[in-house]
C-alpha cells in the first residue's frame, strides 16, 4: 500500500473527483453537443427537402449556449454531486477545487465543441453552396465583410481570437455561477431573494427621481422642459451604457476575484449527509 | 505492503453537541491496526456522528481523534474508505462508471477484487444504477468498499437493504479479505449486532455517547452465562450471583448470570442439573444497555 507515497492530488482524492466530474460533466455537454449537431443536421436536411433556405453569417463559438450549461452544472456540482463525494469522506478542500477546475475545463471544452460545429455546419453550407446557391449561402450581415469561403475564414480567424478572452470570462462566470449555486444549496430563498432582489431595489431606487420628474414635467411642464427632460434621460442612458462598456469587465473580475475564496467558505460550512 | 503499528482509530474525551443534545460525550477508546472491529448501538447511540468526526465531515466539539496515528484531516482521508448506510451514485449512469469512478477515487483501489466480488453479489455492470434494487445498490457500495483497498475501511449499516444470502456473502468477503490483508482494518457500525458477531475480532459498545464497553467479543462475553434447568436446580446453581434476566419457558427457567471471575462457569456446569450456555454478544449488549438505563434512571 503505498499510499504515503502517492502525490497530494491522488491521496486527497482530487484526481478521482476529477475523474467524477468527467464522467457526469463529460455525458451531459455530450448530450446538448449531439442536441446541437443533431439541430443543424435538421436545419440542412430540410433545406435540402426545399422546406426552407440556409443562412450562414461566418462561424463563431456559442458563448450564451456554454454560459447556461455552465450556470446548469454549477448546480448540480454544488448540490449532488459534492454530496457523492463527501458522502465517500473526501476532504471539503478538493471537492472545492474539483468543482471549480472541472466546471471551467468541462465548460471551455463545450466551447471548443460549439465552435467545431459551426465550423463543421459552415462547411457543409459552403459545399452545398455551389450546388444549392438559392437554399445555402454564406453572406455576412454587412457587404463590408466578403462572403463564401472567405467570410467562412475570416470569421474563423475571428473567433479564435476571442477565445483567449471569452476562456477568460468562462472562468470568471465559473467562479460566480459556483458562489452562486453554493449560496442556493445553502440559503435559497435568501439567495433568490438578493440575487433579484438587490439590483431591482438598486435599478428602482436609481430610476424613481426621473420619473418623478418626468411625471412633474409631463403635468406642468412646456414642451421645451419635456424634450430637456428626454435629453437627461438620454444622457443617463449613454452614461450607463459606457458604464458597462468600459468597466463591467473590472467589475466581472473582481466579482469572480471574490467569490472564489467565498464559493469555498460557504461550501465548507455547509452540512452534509 | 507496510504494517500500521499506530492504532487504526483513537479518541479522546470525544465530545459532540447538537445545540443542547449530546451526541458523543467524553468518548474515549482505541483500536489496534489490523483487525474487523464492530461499533455496536443502538439507534441514536452516536455511531453515525462519530463516523462523520472520523471522516472529517464533522468538527468535534471537544475531544481529539485519530487514525492511523494522525490527526483526522486531509491526510489522513487518503486511507480511508466510508461507506454510508444511504447509498448514492451521483449521477452516474451504471455499475461500471461507478467503479470507474471509484479507481480513481480511492489511492489503494484493488480491480482484481472488484472484478471478484460484483459477480459475487449477482452485479449487472451495464445496467442502469436507477434499475438497481436497494440490496443491489448497497451490495455495490459495499464492493466499493471492499476494493477499496484502504487502510481504513468503515461501513455504516452495511446490511441495509441485503437478504440473507448477500449479507452472509459480504460478512465472508469481510473475513476473507481481513485474511488476505493483515494489515487492513474493518470498522463495521451496526445495531445488529448477533448478525455481525462471528466477523468481529473487536467490539467497541456505545450507548448514549458514552463507551459502554470494548474488547474482544470472547473476552467480553467469558464474564456472563445463561443458565437453564428446573428452577430450584438455576436457583441453587447460582446462588451468589448477580442475576441479570429471568425467563421461565415451559416450567423451567433460564437465568442470565454475572460472573465474578470465568473459571465460576465450571463450577455451575459443575452441580451437573443444570445446562449452561455462553451468553450472545447481543445479549449482553442488551444487559449492559439496561444496566446504563438503569443507572441513569436512578441518578
Amino acid at each position: 500500500m503505498l499510499v504515503e507515497q502517492a502525490g497530494w492530488m491522488r491521496r486527497s482524492r482530487f484526481l478521482g473527483a476529477m475523474r467524477y466530474h468527467r464522467a457526469w460533466m463529460g455525458r451531459l455537454a455530450g448530450w446538448c453537443l449531439l442536441v446541437l449537431l443533431a439541430g443543424n443536421a435538421i436545419t440542412i436536411v430540410a433545406a435540402l427537402a426545399g422546406a426552407g433556405d440556409l443562412n450562414m453569417e461566418g462561424v463563431s463559438a456559442d458563448f450564451s449556449l456554454t454560459i447556461a450549461l455552465l450556470l446548469v452544472c454549477a448546480c448540480l456540482a454544488a448540490h449532488s454531486r459534492t454530496r457523492f463525494l463527501l458522502r465517500f469522506g473526501t476532504a471539503r478542500f478538493p471537492v472545492w477545487l474539483s468543482n471549480v477546475v472541472a466546471l471551467f475545463l468541462g465548460t471551455a471544452a463545450f466551447l471548443l465543441g460549439t465552435l467545431l460545429i459551426n465550423l463543421a455546419v459552415g462547411g457543409t453550407v459552403l459545399a452545398l453552396s455551389g450546388a444549392m446557391p438559392d437554399r445555402f449561402s454564406l453572406t455576412a450581415y454587412t457587404e463590408a465583410l466578403p462572403s463564401g469561403a472567405a467570410l467562412l475564414g475570416y470569421t474563423l480567424r475571428e473567433s479564435l481570437e476571442q477565445l483567449p478572452r471569452q476562456l477568460m470570462w468562462l472562468l470568471e462566470w465559473t467562479c460566480l455561477f459556483y458562489l452562486l449555486a453554493c449560496c442556493l444549496r445553502r440559503r435559497r430563498g435568501l439567495t433568490l431573494a438578493v440575487v433579484l432582489g438587490v439590483p431591482f431595489v438598486c435599478f428602482m431606487l436609481t430610476l424613481m427621481p426621473f420619473i418623478r420628474e418626468t411625471t412633474a414635467a409631463l403635468e406642468s411642464g412646456t414642451d421645451g422642459q419635456i424634450m430637456a427632460m428626454g435629453f437627461e434621460w438620454m444622457q443617463w442612458l449613454a452614461r450607463v451604457a459606457r458604464f458597462v462598456t468600459e468597466q463591467w469587465q473590472w467589475v466581472q473580475l473582481g466579482g469572480a476575484a471574490v467569490s472564489l475564496p467565498l464559493s469555498y467558505l460557504c461550501m465548507r460550512t455547509t452540512p452534509q449527509p | 505492503m507496510e504494517t500500521n503499528a499506530a492504532p487504526a482509530i483513537c479518541v479522546r474525551s470525544l465530545t459532540r453537541r447538537f445545540g443542547r443534545a449530546v451526541a458523543l460525550d467524553e468518548l474515549t477508546f482505541s483500536v489496534a491496526s489490523g483487525q474487523v472491529v464492530g461499533l455496536l448501538g443502538r439507534n441514536g447511540a452516536g455511531k453515525s456522528t462519530l463516523l462523520r468526526i472520523l471522516s472529517g465531515q464533522l468538527r468535534p466539539s471537544g475531544g481529539e481523534a485519530e487514525l492511523l496515528g494522525a490527526p483526522v484531516g486531509v491526510g489522513t482521508l487518503g486511507r480511508l474508505c466510508l461507506i454510508g448506510d444511504t447509498p448514492d451514485f451521483g449521477g452516474l449512469k451504471n455499475a461500471a462508471s461507478f467503479l470507474a469512478v471509484c479507481r480513481s477515487l480511492f489511492p489503494a483501489w484493488q480491480e482484481e477484487e472488484a472484478v471478484r466480488l460484483v459477480p459475487l453479489f449477482g452485479l449487472p455492470l451495464k445496467k442502469p444504477l436507477k434499475g438497481y434494487s436497494r440490496g443491489m445498490q448497497t451490495a455495490l457500495l459495499l464492493c466499493a468498499g471492499l476494493a477499496s483497498g484502504a487502510e481504513l475501511t468503515v461501513f455504516d449499516e452495511p446490511s441495509l437493504g441485503l437478504d440473507a444470502v448477500m449479507r452472509e456473502r459480504f460478512y465472508d468477503a469481510v473475513v476473507e479479505a481481513r485474511r488476505r490483508e493483515p494489515q487492513r482494518t474493518f470498522l463495521i457500525s451496526t445495531h445488529l449486532i448477533d448478525e455481525v458477531a462471528r466477523t468481529l475480532d473487536y467490539a467497541v459498545m456505545i450507548d448514549g455517547g458514552r463507551l459502554l464497553a470494548q474488547g474482544e467479543p470472547e473476552a467480553l462475553t467469558r464474564l456472563y452465562l445463561c443458565v437453564s434447568g428446573a428452577a430450584d436446580d438455576v436457583r441453587a446453581a447460582t446462588a451468589g450471583f448477580a442475576t441479570l434476566r429471568d425467563e421461565e419457558v415451559a416450567g423451567s427457567l433460564v437465568r442470565y448470570v454475572h460472573l465474578n471471575r470465568p473459571e465460576d462457569a465450571e463450577e455451575i456446569r459443575a452441580c451437573g442439573r443444570v445446562q449452561t450456555a455462553p451468553v450472545s454478544l447481543q445479549r449482553l449488549f442488551v444487559f449492559l444497555t439496561g444496566e446504563k438505563e438503569a443507572e441513569r434512571d436512578a441518578g
